[in-house]
């Protein structure tokens, strides 16, 4: 009997160590940075496994446009999939689907800028 | 206290045996890599189409979709249809074989069993573009 508890232990121990790392999803975002007239702001993410991506733009002096797409060839900028003219909420304005890869959130002027304004978005991806 | 002997001699075989089973590798065991999509971008005219032509070296499946569609100096995502296809180069053009009506999206919206050769993918306006828009294309193939 003594042998058995051992050897139970021993190797529940061992087996501890070779556990599989778990994955944290979804992940939310919080971003906060400037926009000007006529200009966006883009940053890109990387989605671990397929499901649905969600963007609350959660503080803004002005409507703006929100997106989710790809980054460009040349992996500057982003191009939208979707898109919507967006004033702050605390509701998600987009969701999309999305499968495992690099996409990119998009905000951008629709008009109402004068002056670059600061703003703020949740994002949620998994 | 003589009783004990026999457990203690039998220890280190005890320990090597608990020890080796959960280090030992799995020889079944394998990982996936990610693979990249390929990426095609352009310019599409009302009532135009563009292909690109890629070569297949081992048979495989490949799956596509349109990730963007905007209209020229604009920044919103343009929802109206535009046809996206897998064929053989034709002529000057691409002989698409198969197709899918489809306005963007980031999930897959065309897969298709391709054998080793070389083939375009393809896209034109079905008559819904407003305007000359800039596409985006992602396909992967494994």
């Amino acid at each position: 009997m003594l042998l058995v508890s051992f050897c139970t232990i021993s190797c529940g121990d061992e087996s501890a160590t070779t556990a599989p790392t778990s994955v944290t999803s979804p992940t939310t975002v919080t971003w906060t940075t400037h926009v000007g007239t006529n200009g966006s702001a883009s940053r890109s993410f990387v989605t671990s496994q397929a499901g649905s991506v969600t963007v609350v733009l959660q503080d803004a002096a002005v409507a703006l446009g929100i997106g989710v797409g790809v980054p460009g060839a040349n992996g500057s900028g982003c191009r939208a999939a979707v898109s919507v003219t967006a004033a702050p909420n605390d509701a998600p304005q987009l969701t999309t689907a999305v499968e495992e890869g690099t996409y990119c959130v998009l905000v951008f002027d629709v008009g109402g800028i004068v002056d670059p304004i600061p703003f703020t978005l949740q994002l949620v991806y998994p | 206290m003589t009783r004990w002997i026999p457990f203690v001699l039998l220890l280190p075989f005890l320990t090597a045996a608990c020890g080796d089973s959960p280090t030992s590798p799995d020889d079944t065991a394998t990982t996936t890599a990610a693979v990249s999509p390929t990426v095609f971008e352009g310019t599409l005219d009302q009532s135009g189409s563009k292909f690109y032509s890629f070569t297949i070296s081992q048979s495989g499946s490949i799956t596509a979709y349109l990730a963007s569609l905007t209209l020229v100096g604009r920044r919103e995502a343009l929802a109206v249809p535009v046809r996206l296809g897998v064929g053989v180069p034709k002529g000057e053009g691409c002989g698409v074989t198969q197709f899918v009506d489809t306005s963007p999206a980031l999930v897959t919206q065309l897969t298709m069993t391709l054998g080793t050769g070389i083939y375009c993918i393809d896209i034109s306006d079905i008559g819904a573009l407003p305007g000359a828009a800039v596409f985006s294309i992602r396909f992967v193939h494994s």
